[in-house]
C-alpha cells in the first residue's frame, strides 16, 4: 500500500492538458470550471462528460454504419454503363478480378477496422459502466490501439476522393462518390472523436476507489 | 496519508475559475440524434425508391447475369436482375429482379418479359446492341390481375407494345416455311408479320397468329382471303403455261403470308377474327362485276375443272370458276364467267359444249373422224360455245345453259356479227350487238364516246349487263372507273351501271364531283373524286 504512490486526484492536483502545468484541482467538480493560469485551457481532472460523449458518438457511428455499408460508396460510369458498388461489393469485385492484396487492404480498412473500433469502444464503455476491474492494463492498451488505427479507415475515403478527382473522362469513364461514402466518412470521423472523448483514466478510477475501500 | 500530504508539491498553481454552463441534457447527444435523422432519411429514401421485386421464370438463364442484366422498357432501364436461380426440379430458372418503382402499378398478369438476344437471320439482324451491352430482359406492359410472378417468353411478342396493331388468327394444316416474324404482305407490301403459332394437341388445324400494323389493318375485311406466299411456286400447268411465282424475295427466304380482298370487300374484320390460310394464291376472285356469270348443267363432269377456258372460236373469252354437283345431285353445275368484253357473245339461244379431249367416232360407213377442238383444249380441257345468227336475246347473269358433250356440225357454221367494245372503260358488260340483238337499242353504245349530254340512252345495251351486275352487289360501290375525259353523260351512265338510280344534277368543284343519287331506293349524297374515282356516299 505504501508502495503505491498517491494519485494526483488524491492530492487534488491536475495537469493542464495543453501545457502540462500542474494545477490545483477545482474543489467542486460540478462548480465553476478551472482555467489553466498559464495557457488558458480548461483544467479538468477527467475529461468532462466523457462517458456520455463517447456513448453518443459511438451510437451515432453505429447508426451511420448501416447506410455506409448498404448504400453505394462509388458509382463508376464507363461507356454509359453505370455500376454502383457498396463497400462489400467492391471488395467482391476486387477479389473477382484477382486483386487480392488490395481486396484485403480495403476489407481491413473499411470493414474490419471500423467494426473493431466500434466494438472495442463499446466494450470499454460498458466495462467502465460496470466498474469492471478486469485487466485494466490490457483495456488501456486496447484504447491506445483504437486511437492509432482509427484514421486508417480513411484510406477508403481518400481513395474515392482521388478517383473522383482523377477519373473524369466524361463519356468514357467517370467516378461519382455515393452517399455511402459520406456516411462512411462520418462513421470514421465520429469514431475518432468518440475515441478521443473517452478518458482512459476512467478505467483505472475503479481500482482507486477499490483501494479506498480497502 | 499524512505522509503523502506532506509530499504536496510546493508549486501547484491555483487555476482560475470559469462558470460552467450546466444543463441536464448534454449537447453531445444531438450527434446520435442527427445521425439517426440522417440514417432514417436515407433509409426512407432508399426504401421509397426501391421498386417492386418480381420473379420471372425462364427456360434458360443464357446471358442473364445477376446484378448486371437489365430490364428495359422501350430502351429505358426499368429494373435489374438481382439473382438467377434454378428451380428445385432443375427444369427452368427463376430470375429475381427489382423494377423501378414507377412500374409498381403496372405489374399484372398481362405483362410480358422476354430476353433480347442478338438475332441474325437471312432477312434481318436484330438485338445487335446486346452484343455490346449484354442480353437484356424486355418488359411489355399489359392488363390483367396484379401479380409479382411472371413467366418469361422465349421469344419477343411481335406486337410489342402497340395496341393500334391488330391481331388475326389464321388456320392452316401445315406451317410450311412460316415462322415468327414472317411478313404479311398485301400486294407485295409488308403490312404485318406472323407473331406466333400454336400446334394443337389433336388433329385440329394449326393456328397462326398474325399482326397487321396500324394503318393497314383496315385492309383486312371479313371476306379477305389469306394464302401462304412462302417459297417458290412453279406451275407446270400445261405445255404453254409454265409460271414461276414468288411473292417477294423476303417471303421466299423466310416464308410469308399474302392476302387480298375480293372485288367487293366486306366490312372491316374485328381483331382476332379467324381466317383460313389457303395453300396457294386463290384464283383471281371472281364476281359478277368481273363478267357475265352463267351456270352450265352437264350430266357428267368430263374432265372439266375450275380454271378451264371458255372458248369462242377457240379464243378464250371466259373461265370456269367452280364445278360442283347441283342441289339434287342430278347433274354437274359449272359456274362460268364470261369476260365483260365478250359478254355480248352469249345470248339466250347460245349452245355450250365440252371441248375437252378427243372425240373420236368410228363408223363403218363414214370412216373414222377425230375431233379435237384445239391442242390446248385437248390438254387443258375447256368449254366452247356458239351463238346462232338470229333470234337470241341478251342473257341475264346466272342464266342456266345445258352443256353438251359434243357440238353439232351446224353450230360451228354460226357466225353472228356481234359488236364488241373492248375499249369500254367500265368493264361491265359494255358490249352491244349490232345486227339483230333484241336487247340492243343502239349501235354506238359506247360510253366513252358519248360526250353529248342526254345521250345516255345510247348506253342502254351496255347497261343490260351492268344493271344486273349492280343488283348483285352486296355493298355500296366505293369507286367508279372514269376515263381520262369525264363528261356528265359518261358519269351518269357509269353510275347507273354501278346501280345508282335517279341521278340528280351534277356539280363539279375542282376534281370533286357532288351529286345526289339513289341506291337501292336509298337517297344518297355522293362525293366523287374524279382523279381516282373514289365514291363517298352519305345519307341525304
Amino acid at each position: 500500500m505504501s508502495a503505491a504512490p498517491a494519485t494526483a486526484m488524491e492530492r487534488a492536483l491536475v495537469a493542464c492538458h495543453s501545457c502540462e502545468l500542474l494545477c490545483q484541482a477545482p474543489r467542486d467538480p460540478d462548480g465553476p470550471r478551472g482555467i489553466c493560469p498559464r495557457c488558458g485551457a480548461a483544467v479538468e481532472q477527467r475529461k468532462p462528460n466523457s462517458l456520455a460523449r463517447s456513448w453518443a458518438l459511438v451510437l451515432a457511428a453505429y447508426i451511420l454504419y448501416v447506410p455506409a455499408n448498404l448504400l453505394p460508396v462509388m458509382t463508376v460510369v464507363s461507356f454509359g454503363k453505370a455500376e454502383s458498388d457498396t463497400i462489400l461489393s467492391g471488395v467482391k469485385a476486387l477479389i473477382a478480378s484477382g486483386d487480392w492484396p488490395i481486396a484485403v487492404l480495403v476489407f481491413l480498412a473499411s470493414i474490419t477496422i471500423p467494426v473493431a473500433k466500434l466494438l472495442a469502444l463499446t466494450f470499454l464503455l460498458i466495462s467502465v459502466h460496470l466498474k469492471s476491474r478486469w485487466d485494466p492494463k490490457d483495456r488501456t492498451r486496447l484504447y491506445r490501439m483504437i486511437e492509432v488505427i482509427g484514421r486508417w479507415s480513411m484510406i477508403d475515403i481518400f481513395m474515392i476522393s482521388i478517383l473522383v478527382a482523377l477519373i473524369t473522362l466524361k463519356n468514357i469513364a467517370t467516378v461519382q462518390a455515393g452517399i455511402g461514402a459520406i456516411c462512411f466518412a462520418a462513421v470514421v470521423i465520429i469514431t475518432i472523436f468518440a475515441a478521443q472523448s473517452f478518458d482512459p483514466r476512467l478505467i483505472w478510477d475503479v481500482l482507486e476507489e477499490g483501494k479506498d475501500n480497502d | 496519508m499524512t505522509e503523502s500530504e506532506a509530499k504536496q508539491p510546493p508549486r501547484a498553481s491555483a487555476p482560475k475559475v470559469h462558470p460552467r454552463s450546466h444543463g441536464r441534457f448534454s449537447i453531445v447527444w444531438l450527434i446520435p440524434l442527427g445521425a439517426a435523422l440522417v440514417g432514417g432519411w436515407l433509409a426512407y429514401r432508399t426504401i421509397s425508391e426501391q421498386g417492386p421485386s418480381v420473379t420471372i421464370a425462364f427456360e434458360t438463364a443464357d446471358g442473364l447475369e445477376a446484378g448486371k442484366t437489365k430490364i428495359l422498357f422501350k430502351g429505358l432501364q426499368a429494373g435489374i436482375v438481382d439473382a438467377v436461380h434454378a428451380t428445385e426440379d432443375l427444369s427452368s430458372v427463376v430470375v429475381y429482379a427489382t423494377l423501378i418503382k414507377e412500374l409498381k402499378p403496372h405489374l399484372n398478369d398481362g405483362v410480358r418479359f422476354w430476353v433480347v438476344r442478338p438475332e441474325i437471320s437471312l432477312t434481318r439482324v436484330s438485338g445487335l446492341d446486346t452484343l455490346v451491352s449484354g442480353d437484356f430482359i424486355a418488359f411489355q406492359p399489359g392488363t390483367g390481375t396484379p401479380t409479382r410472378t411472371f413467366k418469361g417468353l422465349d421469344k419477343p411478342p411481335v406486337e410489342a407494345g402497340d395496341a393500334k396493331h391488330r391481331k388475326f388468327v389464321l388456320r392452316t394444316e401445315t406451317l410450311g416455311s412460316l415462322d415468327r416474324g414472317s411478313p404479311v404482305l398485301y400486294r407485295g407490301v409488308t403490312v404485318g408479320e406472323v407473331s406466333g403459332y400454336t400446334l394443337p394437341d389433336d388433329d385440329k388445324p394449326l393456328t397462326v397468329d398474325i399482326v397487321v400494323h396500324d394503318p393497314h389493318h383496315k385492309l383486312v375485311r371479313e371476306n379477305t382471303r389469306f394464302w401462304n406466299a412462302s417459297g417458290i411456286k412453279f406451275n407446270m400447268g400445261d405445255l404453254f403455261d409454265a409460271s414461276l411465282e414468288v411473292e417477294s424475295l423476303k417471303s421466299l427466304l423466310e416464308g410469308g403470308i399474302a392476302f387480298a380482298n375480293p372485288a367487293e370487300p366486306g366490312p372491316a374484320a374485328k381483331p382476332g377474327t379467324a381466317f383460313a390460310l389457303l395453300d396457294e394464291k386463290p384464283a383471281k376472285p371472281r364476281s359478277a362485276k368481273d363478267g357475265l356469270a352463267l351456270v352450265l348443267k352437264s350430266a357428267n363432269l368430263r374432265s372439266v375443272k375450275a380454271g378451264d377456258p371458255i372458248l369462242y372460236r377457240e379464243f378464250q373469252v371466259g373461265t370456269v370458276v367452280e364445278v360442283g354437283l347441283d342441289a339434287e345431285a342430278t347433274s354437274v353445275d359449272l359456274k362460268i364467267v364470261i369476260e365483260p368484253d365478250y359478254a355480248a357473245l352469249v345470248e339466250t339461244n347460245t349452245v355450250f359444249w365440252n371441248a375437252s379431249g378427243i372425240n373420236a367416232s368410228f363408223s363403218l360407213f363414214s370412216g373414222a373422224s377425230i375431233d379435237i377442238e384445239s391442242l390446248r383444249a385437248l390438254l387443258d380441257g375447256g368449254i366452247a360455245f356458239a351463238t346462232p345468227d338470229q333470234g337470241g336475246r341478251a342473257v341475264k347473269p346466272g342464266a342456266v345453259f345445258t352443256l353438251y358433250d359434243r357440238p353439232k356440225e351446224e353450230w360451228r357454221a354460226w357466225a353472228p356479227h356481234i359488236r364488241l367494245h373492248k375499249d369500254s372503260p367500265t368493264g361491265t358488260g359494255a358490249a352491244a350487238k349490232s345486227d339483230s340483238g333484241a336487247g340492243a337499242k343502239s349501235d354506238t353504245g359506247t360510253v366513252s364516246e358519248s360526250p353529248v349530254p342526254g345521250d345516255s340512252q345510247a348506253t342502254g345495251a351496255a347497261r343490260d349487263g351492268g344493271d344486273a351486275a349492280a343488283t348483285e352487289l352486296s355493298g355500296l360501290p366505293t369507286s367508279v372507273t372514269l376515263p381520262g375525259h369525264v363528261t356528265t353523260a359518261v358519269l351518269e351512265s357509269q353510275l347507273r351501271d354501278l346501280g345508282y338510280a335517279n341521278i340528280g344534277a351534277i356539280e363539279k368543284s375542282g376534281a370533286i364531283i357532288h351529286l345526289h343519287a339513289d341506291w337501292q331506293g336509298k337517297p344518297l349524297k355522293l362525293r366523287i373524286d374524279s382523279r381516282d374515282g373514289a365514291i363517298q356516299a352519305t345519307g341525304r
